[in-house]
């Protein structure tokens, strides 16, 4: 006998959307779309016939979610029954004293596992999952550091949140580190994780990642959304993810080297994020990196252009990285014998000898010097 | 640098064009649209390149789309010049495409393309000028108002625009100063504003974020509250749950004891009215014995059961008196009997108890000096069989010494050497027989050395057989003295040497046998001594035990001592057998004895038993006489059981009574009416059933007491006051939570507001960082510039103003911080200011200024050409004249071209150079030809034609 489930994780409810440039209403609507993401995740498992839905934690993030979130996921999962809910809290929605996992008054069919140690949890006869939770933020356990008796017939499944070290993204931190290896050896058929936001399905470990539902950043792009996950009566475990996102976000790059005005910027700019080719522009979010040697001359303003081609094609957001650089030679400046070449000169040697973010803040120094030194306006970044 | 020709492909409306320039003035002569300014504009752009637009800079404005040729043909031009230290130079650019080429050649020497490239362009004019084009334009080349020597502002505003002309060239090299650019910058700083301007963004993004701070801090802290809450009502409800839970065991618990105790009460309230019932008929039946007296009960009865116990007693006596009587007849017999015996074995005879061990002891030491003589003969026999052995060897008289002696001399003779006497005989005859054989087969060297070996071994085995015959015969010699001295015939000895070895150990075992007699000997001679003392002693003790007959007498034998010593000893032994026996008879006596007096002692109790019964008869017959209620029966037993009957009786009857009462009083605790014990059992059976308890397992258990079912009371309404307790708590608690829930801040949208704010502030920081950087930068960057510029820049004008002004004005002084020059003149001892001087010497100095720029910012370059696109346009006649001899004398060290549509320009140029000047005149522009092709509108060809000097 088949048995199916529908894994997700990393929801993040009640997330800032702030560093996407989203505010006010729209920061509202993209917290909308998770609860809707997750609202479509259960449609898709009662409709699959799943017999549980599992959460891989930071289902909601602890320091923002209120009364109103503990009602709407204790509602949507009842909503769900009979089919189980089985959670692991994880970094964002740890165990902590006034999690909503503690305060809630949580349905029968919900299963919260609360030991930082794999716990057992019989969904079918002959098959196990096996749970652990973070009860602190900053967690550093081994998941599959003890291996629990597992040895026995049927099939077993791990259900937790952390970091496999083998696939870890730059710069993502570390909660429960683990290594794909030890799943096979520690008896499970699969791990049932979450943490990173990049799906991962590799059936050789058997190690899964299901990513965010929704993009939560400009480096989410693609398909998202949960995996079926199929138990055969063999054991055979298969994964199966479904793309069921309905917000895009599309990082693209515009060089503007032959513009010499805003207005041509913004054309290249607005042409550059139609050529995506998205569908719904109203959930759709592009992060433009500007680029090339743009004159002195030009007063380029990143928030200009953000604002007309957002209101051009009507996209939920639009954010400029201005990476531009003065189209200047440099050398010649340099060697000029002029309050133009000494400022360049100063310019450059005070960068050099900075530390980043001053050398950036230099950056922005010798821009608008020279944006002055040529007669137009200051053009802030 | 010498400019000396220009050869134009195409270039703008000019078309094949060579333009030879003269070294000191040239003047460009044509009328309007003739092509004069694009001619002075190919000279820059053969200098400096042709901008094509791109990076930002639209290709369709640039100069080279501007100066695309007009007709069709090539677009390119060269220019010829000369430098300073002789080196003629050329410059070739084809401009055909934006990316154009480009070819530098010395003239009579090696292509210098390459080390005249900046970037992607080729600019000589940058490396032999030593000036970009930037300052190229604004000191060489000077359009129709470079000089404003016309202009109509007034004086101070010329001299100010001066001013500020240096300073944009010194500063940007354009059209900014940095005085301007600051103000750019302080524009752009207030557009961010500042943290304390609220009206600004900064101070806006400020504002708000203080605002969101205190929001946020203040949502949290309510969300926190109510999470608090939403926390405790969960604990409370917990603890509501937990209580209701306690409330309804601990209400069960009690109606399970009250439904107990009432059931259990009614049970008993039955059975003491069943058990009243019986009482009562017990008490009426016994209601005859109510008065009987029961004061003598005890005494009767203690007498009654002291007679039974003297009764029996004096039965038992009487059983022992008979069994007595039957025992003492044997015992007497047998006493008499024993009376004989001992009177037969008489009183002689009596011993010491120790006696008969000494006798044993005495028989013990006989036996072991029995053994002992008996052992003593055996030595003697074999003494003397050895000696006969000894003596059949014929060697009797041959001691043992000597024989030690004899032997190895003996043996040593018997060796002898006739072994190898005959072994050197052997040796002797192979030999020969060897040497025939080796001779007669003509083998001459083995024969010879068979010869020589069979000599040396006959020779060594004759050696070895004397040496051991003369051994022998030492030896014979020795033996035979030694049988000498022993007194043995040698021939004798020679023929009984064989026996030698026999003989010697005879004597060794005759040794032994001798060394053993002489020990026994004297053994012997101590047990004699021993047997003495023993006889002694056995006739000691026979007296000590009175043997009365006559003892034997001692004999000389040991044997006959030891038979004299038995026999004492057996007289002995026979004496303490009597006295044994004796005893023995006297004991059994004195048991018997024992046992007679017994015997008579019963016959005492049998009569002290009887006398007991006797009187505690008389007793109970005279207590229950006196009593007056018993009947005066003959046998007492009887009379004491009847009244203790009565007695019992009148028990029974009091018990009865005593029962009812206390029945009555148990009922009436119990409750007395078991019609209402019914009842409230069955209440309580139904509450205890709406509670869940069952009431079958409540009657099965105890009932508790009255302190057990006081304490189950007070916990059932403790649990209650509890579960109330919470129960109004978390009610309470949850309808605060209910007003709160509602009002609840979104954290998220706060925190997204804020930040967007804080990201704004940042933003805005760091801009104004970057924008007060920028401003200092260049405000530092000015002032080293200038104060570097603002020296040089004086010596290079004051030197050439004392030479052109013929030293009316001997010095300059130039502003380091807004280049406002004043001039030093010998008429007045202070510098006068720019503004304050003629005209003529205004426009001199401008130009002054200008050249003096270009050597300040070429560095070592060449000397620059002035290109003066029509300077004079609107000057008079004086004027024109004072400035053309200004730029004659000029032009010794800076080569001028002059454009003009002026014919009076180029007379008085012509007029006053004197020969030092030359014109080229360009053709006149076409007349338009209205229904010509639009492209080919304004197009003409030009043909330089010289006009050398005056001619």
């Amino acid at each position: 006998m088949t048995t199916r489930l529908l894994h997700l994780a990393d929801l993040h409810l009640d997330r800032v959307f702030a560093s996407m440039g989203c505010q006010g209403e729209l920061a509202r609507r993209r917290r909308q779309g998770l609860r809707e993401a997750l609202l479509s995740a259960g449609h898709l498992a009662v409709e699959s016939g799943c017999a549980a839905v599992t959460i891989g934690g930071d289902l909601y993030e602890h320091e923002r979610a209120g009364v109103e979130t503990g009602r709407f996921l204790a509602d949507t999962f009842a909503s769900w029954q009979p089919m189980r809910v089985l959670i692991a809290p994880g970094n964002h929605d740890s165990l902590l004293p006034g999690s909503l996992y503690r305060r809630v008054e949580w349905p029968s069919n919900v299963t919260i596992f609360g030991t930082t140690h794999l716990e057992p949890f019989e969904l079918a006869d002959g098959l196990t999952i096996w749970g652990l939770g973070h009860r602190e933020p900053a967690w550093q356990g081994d998941p599959l550091g003890e291996v629990p008796a597992t040895a026995g017939s049927g099939v077993h499944l791990a259900l937790f949140h952390g970091a496999e070290l083998g696939s870890r993204p730059d710069g993502k931190s570390i909660h429960g580190p683990f290594h794909a290896e030890r799943i096979r050896a520690s008896g499970f058929a699969a791990a049932l994780c979450g943490h990173y936001h990049r799906r991962r399905l590799d059936t050789t470990s058997g190690l899964l990642y299901p990513g965010t539902p929704e993009p939560l950043g400009f480096d989410d792009e693609g398909g998202r959304g949960p995996v079926m996950v199929e138990v055969t009566g063999r054991g055979d475990v298969h994964f199966m993810p479904h793309d069921t996102n309905r917000w895009t976000v599309h990082t693209v790059r515009c060089d503007a080297e032959e513009c010499g005005s805003v207005e041509s910027v913004i054309e290249e700019v607005a042409m550059t994020c139609a050529a995506t080719g998205f569908d719904d522009p109203e959930r759709t979010m592009i992060r433009v990196d500007l680029t090339g040697a743009i004159d002195s001359a030009v007063s380029m303003d990143a928030f200009t252009v953000e604002l007309a081609v957002r209101e051009h094609l009507n996209l939920a957001v639009v954010k400029v990285r201005d990476l531009t650089t003065p189209l200047i030679d440099l050398d010649a400046a340099m060697a000029e014998e002029s309050t133009r070449g000494a400022f360049v000169r100063a310019a450059t040697a005070a960068a050099a000898d900075a530390d980043p973010d001053d050398a950036a803040m230099l950056d922005d120094a010798l821009r608008y010097g020279l944006m002055a030194l040529s007669g137009a306006e200051v053009g802030l970044r | 640098m010498i400019l000396e020709r220009l050869d134009i492909t195409g270039f703008g409306c000019l078309r094949d064009v060579t333009a030879e320039l003269h070294p000191r003035v040239t003047v460009i002569a044509g009328r309007n649209e003739s092509g004069k300014s694009t001619l002075l504009r190919a000279v820059r752009g053969a200098l400096y390149g042709i901008d094509a637009g791109g990076q930002g800079r639209a290709v369709d404005r640039s100069d080279w789309a501007r100066y695309e040729p007009w007709g069709r043909g090539g677009y390119g031009l060269a220019l010829t010049y000369k430098l300073d230290d002789g080196r003629r130079i050329r410059v070739a650019r084809r401009l055909d495409t934006r990316e154009q080429s480009v070819q530098v050649l010395e003239l009579g020497g090696s292509e210098l393309t390459d080390e005249l490239r900046s970037g992607r362009t080729v600019t000589p004019g940058r490396f032999h000028l030593g000036i970009d084009e930037a300052v190229f334009c604004a000191t060489a080349w000077l359009g129709d108002d470079g000089l404003r020597i016309d202009a109509p502002e007034g004086a101070r505003q010329r001299a100010v625009a001066l001013q500020e002309a240096i300073e944009r060239l010194a500063d940007t090299r354009r059209g900014t100063t940095a005085a301007q650019a600051l103000v750019r910058i302080r524009a752009a700083t207030d557009r961010v504003g500042s943290e304390r301007r609220a009206s600004s963004p900064l101070g806006v993004a400020t504002a708000r974020l203080r605002v969101l701070d205190r929001t946020i801090a203040d949502a949290r802290a309510r969300l926190a509250a109510v999470a608090l809450d939403q926390e405790r009502l969960a604990r409370l409800d917990e603890a509501l749950s937990a209580e209701a839970d306690r409330w309804v065991l601990a209400e069960r618990a009690r109606l399970s004891g009250r439904l107990a105790d009432v059931s259990d009460r009614r049970v008993r309230l039955t059975d003491l009215i069943r058990e009243a019932k019986l009482q009562t008929a017990e008490a009426e039946a016994t209601a005859y014995y109510a008065k009987f007296p029961l004061d003598a009960e005890t005494e009767v009865i203690t007498l009654g059961g002291e007679l039974t116990q003297a009764r029996l007693n004096a039965e038992g006596a009487e059983a022992r008196w008979s069994a007595a009587v039957e025992r003492l007849r044997p015992i007497r017999t047998r006493r008499e009997e024993i009376a004989a015996g001992v009177a037969a074995i008489g009183t002689a005879g009596d011993a010491s108890s120790d006696l008969g061990e000494r006798s044993q002891r005495l028989s013990g030491e006989l036996i072991a000096a029995g053994g002992a003589v008996r052992r003593d003969s055996g030595d003697d026999a074999r003494e003397a069989a050895l000696r006969r052995e000894i003596a059949a060897t014929g060697l009797r008289g041959l001691p043992a010494a000597v024989i030690d002696d004899l032997v190895p001399q003996l043996e040593a003779a018997r060796r002898g050497g006739l072994a190898f006497g005959g072994a050197a005989l052997l040796i002797a005859g192979v030999t020969v027989a060897a040497v025939m054989g080796f001779a007669h087969a003509h083998a001459g060297v083995a024969a010879v050395a068979t010869a020589l070996l069979g000599a040396a071994g006959a020779a060594i085995c004759g050696w070895r057989s004397w040496g051991r015959s003369r051994t022998a015969a030492r030896a014979r010699d020795a033996a035979t003295v030694l049988a000498l001295d022993a007194g043995i015939d040698p021939a004798e000895l020679a023929r009984l040497s064989a026996r030698l070895p026999v003989l010697r150990t005879l004597h060794q075992a005759l040794d032994d046998t001798e060394l053993r007699t002489a020990r026994r000997r004297a053994d012997a001679e101590a047990l004699q001594i021993a047997l003495t003392s023993l006889v002694t002693r056995c006739q000691a003790l026979a007296a000590e035990a009175g043997v009365l007959e006559p003892l034997p007498a001692p004999s000389a034998t040991a044997d006959g001592a030891l038979s004299g010593a038995a026999a004492m000893l057996d007289r002995v032994d026979f004496v303490v057998v009597r006295a044994r026996r004796r005893d023995e008879l006297l004991a059994e006596d004195a048991v018997l004895s024992a046992e007679d007096a017994a015997g008579a002692q019963s016959t005492e109790d049998l009569e002290r038993s009887t006398r007991a019964v006797a009187n505690l008869e008389v007793r109970l017959r005279t207590l229950l006489a006196a009593s007056g209620i018993g009947p005066a029966a003959a046998d007492p037993d009887f009379a004491v059981s009847g009244y203790r009957h009565d007695c019992e009786m009148r028990r029974r009857h009091d018990e009865a009574r005593r029962r009812i009462t206390e029945i009555q009083r148990s009922a009436r605790a119990l409750g007395g009416d078991a019609a209402m014990l019914e009842a409230l059992e069955t209440e309580a059976a139904e509450q205890l059933l709406q509670r869940g308890g069952d009431p079958a397992v409540a009657l099965a258990t105890t009932p508790p007491d009255a302190a057990e079912m006081q304490q189950l009371d007070l916990e059932a309404e403790r649990a209650r006051r509890a579960a109330t307790s919470a129960s109004d708590q978390a009610r309470d608690l949850r309808a605060r939570l209910g007003g709160v829930l509602d009002t609840l801040p979104a954290i998220a949208d706060l925190e997204d507001e804020r930040s967007a704010c804080d990201a704004a502030r940042e933003r805005g920081l760091r801009q104004l960082k970057a924008l007060h950087t920028a401003a200092e930068m260049i405000e530092a960057a000015a002032k080293i510039t200038h104060r570097e510029l603002a020296p040089r820049l004086a010596d290079s004008l004051g030197s050439r103003l004392s030479l052109l002004t013929g030293a009316r004005y001997v010095d300059v002084n130039v502003d380091t911080d807004h280049f406002a020059l004043g001039l030093l003149g010998r008429e007045r001892p202070d510098m006068v200011p720019l503004d304050a001087v003629s005209h003529g010497t205004r426009d001199q100095v401008a130009l002054l200024l200008r050249l003096a720029l270009c050597e300040v910012l070429g560095g070592a370059g060449e000397r620059t050409p002035l290109l003066l696109d029509e300077p004079l346009l609107t000057s008079d006649p004086v004027r024109r004249d004072r400035l053309i001899e200004f730029l004659h004398d000029l032009s010794a060290t800076h080569q001028v071209v002059i454009s003009t549509a002026d014919p009076a320009m180029i007379e008085a140029v012509s007029r006053i150079t004197l020969g030092d000047s030359s014109v080229v005149r360009l053709e006149d522009p076409p007349v338009l030809d209205v229904v010509g092709e639009a492209h080919s509108l304004g197009r003409h060809s030009a043909r330089m034609r010289l006009v050398s000097g005056q001619g």
